[in-house]
């Protein structure tokens, strides 16, 4: 019996291959979402941990000491002082390569001798003795060299602070495995004693790496550490990355989801389409003895089927996104927070084993009422469609109900928590009231279009509406997935329009100063290179300039957890440009200028500080604390910062120099022109930053776009399901309504009417899923705007409305439901009546 | 549609779904990359290697000026300052050590730079501690630059260190002097006290290594120093005394090029003389016709011996199961010109130092007859190959 059912539910399934056809291209492209992201992410992160602990080798902690760094005869003490720990001293500094590429590297300055006990041969290191007897010798990983161009014994051209210096490629180092390769790009090797002397950084060590043979060890060595000096353990280093991009990660995954959750209402539309048309045979089936769970089996083996074609073409559709997604968002990441450099998919056959059961789990979710719905079916009374329709009309009031259950427990759980997971369960929890309220929307639509209709006079439109309520069980399933859908697509819209809102106003007033100037460093978010002291005093100079904003950018305490400061000079009018949501600006300020600092609003969140709080300054010397003075607006990072006064911080630390300088120009004077000039005559290296507030912020916004491309993305994708599932159960339920069609037509309805009556059903369904969609899509923006986005990154936004993605879901919908009208009204004028009549 | 060709159909995404794991597993595994064999490098041809014309070479005997030349010799490229010895705790447990300093200049001239990491000289030290009642053996080394203290020479007051291993002179003497070292496993405090007994080696210290000007070396040993301090291995402290032996050498190039290894002994006889012997090796395993000896007499007469004098016959061989090569491990020595026929024996088979350039360098007992007559170390090179290269070849 079993076999037979199968077959037929195979022949059935066949028949109907564009039904079969969407359901499997629905849980591909969900999946696809998912794996994407998920793969694109997990490989970015997986990569950034493997080349930081491929370059902590047997390194257990990373000895830092503030931005002044450690002096060397420190090291050297505790060399001697602690034979059984092992010490790697390290020098490093942002440089530029000039060959065929110009290539932003780190410069990295060795003791050979130490890292063959520190890395021993999980890194190639240098040889001291090349070193010692060319003392410009530098290396590189075999394919950064290829990259420049440059062949071993070459010069290279490198671009120091932004003054130009040569060295001499003396070799190229090979990596013992792909992470040591990913961690050697991106780097220059060189001895000590060359890097110090190219970048002037004599006497001073960036970090120290030590392998604590034990807790003792390390505790004893912590006990003797200078003043200012702090130990880090790798492990934290090495999951920096993830737990810093936790929220960013959060709402992709989230998105992804969502991708997948429409994906699975397609299946759960064509499993429920093919019950309902084979309703006369599962009838039949139990009248001759087939028990419940043979159907029940028959309709999820069907599921399963389909969830595993789809999982399958989903995971090849994934990888093929995820290598898509990966340079973009690591890029992102970069930009963000942390440089991800070369990162390789990590296809691990556990990964895709995993992702392929959540497909298949989800369109076995998606089959489980209808398979459910099989069962059920009491023998022979099946026969009736009506019975079906009717008790899908049933359960209109109780799944409003539960649509209602379930705005309120969103409600509840935004109004007492203040963390992220709950603000993504209510995210969920709306989008499952409004899939439940779809099918009271619908009925709803259709009873105001019928007496609208009736009021106007239109016969067939009555019918169409008529009939969208009677199709209920299908008509829906459609309003509620292209709803579900375009209110997302709405909701990401009027979130990245605040968003962009939001920071263009902040631009607007915070970044005020006409000219900017800054070092080169590695993350865009965080600026903390160095400028040469005598550009610097060049640029006061320059005429035209009125006031000088500078800034001076470090992170202390550690790359994790640790507390970015930027020591600033603030002219009076860049200070006008501040922004502050707790803390009046007058007295900030002065308490600014007497040695309180500010901090930034994802800051203040993140530490749950509030103006009078004290902050301890980690790296400065033991107990240095300071009062926050106020907490202002800032939309650069979302880890946000510390600003504090120039001449407290040269309190904090021995540290004069800049990362960057604002220049505040006299009126009349044309930025432009400042800008140029100090490209071609005061800063003529291309790694100097110099941009005028217009270019600047042009510069701000391509950063952001890059960063919203993913979410745009996955938005575009959500969009096509959901268009998708729109066109599938719409073109069916047409289908399946030839023979009615057939016999209005013989009763005489011209092919207009029945043009009519089939695009009026259609577009009543999009009309429907339109007046549901915008207000689900604004309902959850507002969520995402108010409650999600301070939640994961610690910021206010403001509200601003994107009318460009209001409309298209309008459009949208309305498009795509037409769309589904016309191959089934093509269709119904071509065939003739009376066959379509005999047919059945 | 037949029902069979309907079940393969059926079948097809279960099949497609498996052939998809199936490839991407196969393609995982086609991109781990092979291992690459490790390079390997002599430490003979280290020793070995053409040397720069700008360092002076050991050309003629010399008069050795101490305490000058207890200190570093930076015209020369290579030296060592080599002290191993036997020692007993107050309950007669024997105890060998080795704490060695090496100095290499890998140029004749510092490099320019303000950078106080900039140095010429690279120092190594290798520690090493034979425990016989445990059977224990350990060893380890480190490498410093000659920059910043963290390693160097000097002669007055005297002294080397590496990192936070020293020998260091406790007064204006060279000698007493403290030998001081550890790592997480291993310790060791010794004072030497004074001794007058300095042996040149050679001919008046000048230590031919070979037939060509200048493969040669400036060699003085000190032998039986008196030692007393403390031992401590993994987690037993012991208060020692007993003898120790300095041997100090310096050259630019020593090694003729088929000289594959060595093997020094330095036995310290009961009554009161010293021989010391190398056997410069070649590839056949025949003794090199430089291959060289000293004989000290209880009144500090000495007598040169040369290959012809000694004969040594290997008596068993071990292998080493860190290294993989095969070492001798008991010996007959006989110099029938004076007289000697003993045997040299190792307190434990397992006296390698698996370092960077693994080499085999223990404690020894002499029996003439089955008594015991001395003590000795051993030191056998250029049996094993290199086999950590990260260390060698960062400091090449």
């Amino acid at each position: 019996m079993i076999r037979y059912l199968e077959l037929a539910s195979l022949r059935w399934l066949l028949r109907h291959r564009w039904q079969l056809a969407a359901a499997v291209l629905g849980v591909a492209l969900g999946l696809a979402c998912v794996v994407g992201i998920e793969l694109a992410a997990r490989s970015a992160l997986a990569s950034f941990e493997r080349q930081t602990r491929a370059l902590a080798g047997r390194a257990t902690h990373t000895l830092t000491a503030g931005p002044e760094g450690l002096d060397e005869r420190e090291y050297a003490r505790l060399v001697r002082a602690f034979p059984e720990v092992d010490l790697a001293p390290l020098a490093e500094h942002e440089v530029r390569a000039r060959g065929a590429e110009t290539l932003a590297l780190v410069l990295t300055g060795v003791d050979p001798l130490a890292e063959a006990r520190v890395r021993g041969d999980a890194l190639p290191t240098i040889a001291l003795g090349d070193a010692v007897r060319a003392d410009d010798a530098i290396w590189l990983a075999r394919a950064t060299a290829r990259e420049l161009g440059i062949e071993v014994g070459a010069p290279l051209a490198l671009e120091i602070d932004g003054r130009a210096a040569t060295a001499r490629l003396a070799g190229v180092l090979d990596a013992p495995n792909p992470a040591a390769e990913s961690a050697l790009r991106g780097r220059a090797f060189a001895d000590l004693a060359t890097v110090q002397r190219l970048c002037s950084l004599q006497g001073r060590l960036t970090r120290v790496d030590v392998v604590a043979p034990s807790p003792n060890a390390l505790a004893r060595l912590e006990a003797s550490l200078p003043a200012g000096s702090a130990l880090e353990a790798v492990s934290a280093r090495a999951g920096e990355l993830e737990r810093m991009s936790r929220a960013m990660r959060f709402n992709l995954r989230a998105l992804a989801l969502l991708a997948l959750f429409v994906g699975a209402f397609l299946v759960y539309d064509t499993s429920t389409f093919s019950v309902v048309q084979r309703r006369e045979l599962f009838g039949r089936m139990r009248a001759l003895g087939a028990d419940r769970a043979t159907l029940f089996a028959t309709v999820a083996h069907e599921a399963l089927w389909i969830g595993l074609a789809g999982s399958t073409l989903g995971l090849a559709l994934g990888i093929a996104v995820a290598r898509v997604l990966v340079a973009p968002l690591a890029q992102t990441l970069t930009d963000l927070y942390a440089p991800v450099s070369r990162v390789e998919l990590d296809v691990s056959p556990a990964f895709l084993a995993g992702a392929a059961a959540l497909g298949v789990l989800a369109t076995l979710l998606g089959a489980l009422l209808p398979a459910w719905e099989a069962a059920a079916s009491p023998p022979r009374q099946v026969l009736a469609r009506s019975f079906f329709e009717a008790r899908a009309r049933g359960v209109v009031a109780p799944l409003a109900v539960l649509a209602a259950t379930f705005a309120l427990l969103a409600w509840g759980l935004l109004a007492n928590t203040e963390t992220l997971f709950p603000a993504l369960l209510a995210v969920f929890a709306v989008f499952a009231a409004a899939g439940c309220g779809a099918p009271a929307a619908t009925v709803l639509a259709a009873r105001l279009a019928a007496r609208a209709a009736v009021a106007f006079g239109g016969t067939l439109e009555r019918i169409a509406a008529r009939s969208v309520e009677a199709a209920l069980s299908r008509t829906a399933v459609a309003v509620a997935a292209l709803a579900v859908a375009l209110g997302a697509s709405l909701a990401m819209g009027t979130m990245v329009a605040s968003l962009r809102g939001t920071l263009s106003a902040w631009l607007e007033s915070a970044v005020s100063a006409d000219v900017f100037v800054w070092a080169p460093h590695r993350s865009a978010s965080r600026s903390d290179g160095t400028l040469d002291p005598g550009l610097v005093a060049k640029l006061r100079a320059l005429d035209g300039v009125e006031q000088v904003a500078t800034t001076r950018g470090v992170a202390l305490g550690g790359a994790v957890d640790g507390t970015f400061v930027i020591a600033s000079e603030q002219p009076p009018r860049s200070r006008a440009g501040f922004r502050f949501v707790d803390g009046e600006p007058e007295r900030a300020w002065a308490d600014f200028d007497a040695g309180a600092v500010l901090v930034s609003e994802a800051f203040a969140r993140a530490r749950s500080l509030a103006v009078g709080d004290a902050l301890a300054i980690p790296d400065a010397r033991a107990g240095v604390s300071a009062r926050v003075a106020g907490v202002f607006q800032d939309y650069a990072t979302d880890r946000g910062y510390v600003l504090v006064a120039r001449s407290t911080y040269q309190r904090w630390f021995d540290d004069p120099a800049t990362s960057g300088v604002g220049l505040f120009l006299a009126p009349g004077v044309d930025p432009e022109a400042v800008v140029a000039r100090i490209r071609t005559e005061l800063a003529p290296e291309r790694s100097i930053g110099v941009h005028s507030n217009a270019s600047l912020r042009a510069a701000t916004y391509a950063v952001f776009d890059r960063t919203f491309a993913v979410a745009r993305a996955l938005e575009l994708f959500a969009a096509l399901i959901a268009a998708l599932a729109c066109v599938s159960s719409l073109a069916a339920l047409e289908f399946e309504r030839a023979r009615e069609l057939a016999l209005l037509r013989a009763e005489g309805l011209d092919p207009r009417g029945v043009v009519r009556l089939i695009l009026g059903r259609s577009a009543l369904v999009g009309v429907t899923a339109a007046a549901l969609a915008v207000p689900l899509g604004l309902g959850l923006a507002a969520l995402l705007v108010f409650e999600m986005q301070p939640r994961a990154f610690g910021w206010t936004l403001a509200w601003s409305l994107d009318r460009g993605a209001l409309l298209r879901v309008v459009v949208l919908s309305v498009a795509a439901a037409v769309a589904a009208g016309i191959a089934p009204a093509w269709s119904a004028l071509r065939s003739s009546p009376a066959r379509a009549l005999t047919e059945e | 549609m037949t029902p069979l060709r309907l079940r393969r159909l059926l079948r097809a995404p279960l099949v497609l779904a498996v052939l998809f794991f199936v490839a991407v597993f196969a393609w995982q595994l086609a991109r781990r990359p092979a291992a690459e064999p490790a390079a390997r490098l002599s430490p003979i041809a280290a020793l070995g290697e053409q040397a720069d014309p700008a360092f002076e070479r050991a050309l003629a005997p010399r008069d050795f000026d101490f305490p000058r030349d207890h200190g570093p010799h930076p015209t020369f490229q290579t030296e060592w300052w080599y002290f191993t010895g036997h020692l007993a705790n107050d309950a007669g447990r024997r105890f060998g050590f080795e704490l060695t300093f090496f100095r290499r200049a890998l140029a004749p001239d510092a490099p320019g730079g303000d950078s106080a990491w900039a140095a010429r000289d690279v120092y190594m030290a290798h520690f090493a501690l034979t425990d016989e009642a445990r059977g224990l053996f350990v060893a380890s080394e480190r490498f410093e630059r000659a920059a910043l203290d963290l390693a160097g020479s000097r002669a007055e007051p005297w002294s080397v260190w590496v990192g936070p291993w020293s020998a260091e002179s406790l007064g204006a003497d060279f000698l007493p002097l403290a030998l001081r070292a550890a790592t997480a496993r291993a310790g060791l405090a010794l004072e030497l006290a004074p001794s007058e007994r300095i042996v040149p080696n050679g001919e008046r210290g000048l230590s031919r290594k070979g037939s060509a000007a200048g493969n040669a070396s400036y060699y003085y040993s000190l032998p039986r120093i008196a030692a007393r301090g403390t031992l401590s291995l993994d987690g037993e402290t012991h208060a020692v005394r007993g003898e120790a032996w300095l041997d100090r050498e310096w050259s630019t190039s020593a090694l003729e090029a088929d000289v594959v290894g060595w093997d020094w002994f330095a036995l310290t006889l009961d009554d009161g003389r010293e021989l010391m012997l190398y056997r410069l090796r070649r590839a056949d395993g025949t003794g090199a016709p430089a291959s060289a000896g000293t004989w000290v007499l209880r009144d500090g007469t000495r007598r040169e011996l040369a290959l012809a004098d000694f004969e040594l016959e290997t008596l068993a061989t071990w292998r080493s199961p860190h290294t993989g090569a095969e070492y001798p491990s008991r010996w007959r020595v006989r110099v029938p010109s004076i007289g000697v026929d003993v045997e040299v024996r190792p307190w434990l088979a397992d006296q390698e130092l698996a370092l960077a350039f693994p080499y085999w360098e223990g404690a020894c007992d002499v029996l003439a007859n089955g008594e015991r007559v001395g003590r000795a170390y051993v030191e056998l090179v250029g049996y094993a190959p290199v086999a950590s290269d990260s260390a060698s070849r960062a400091a090449r």
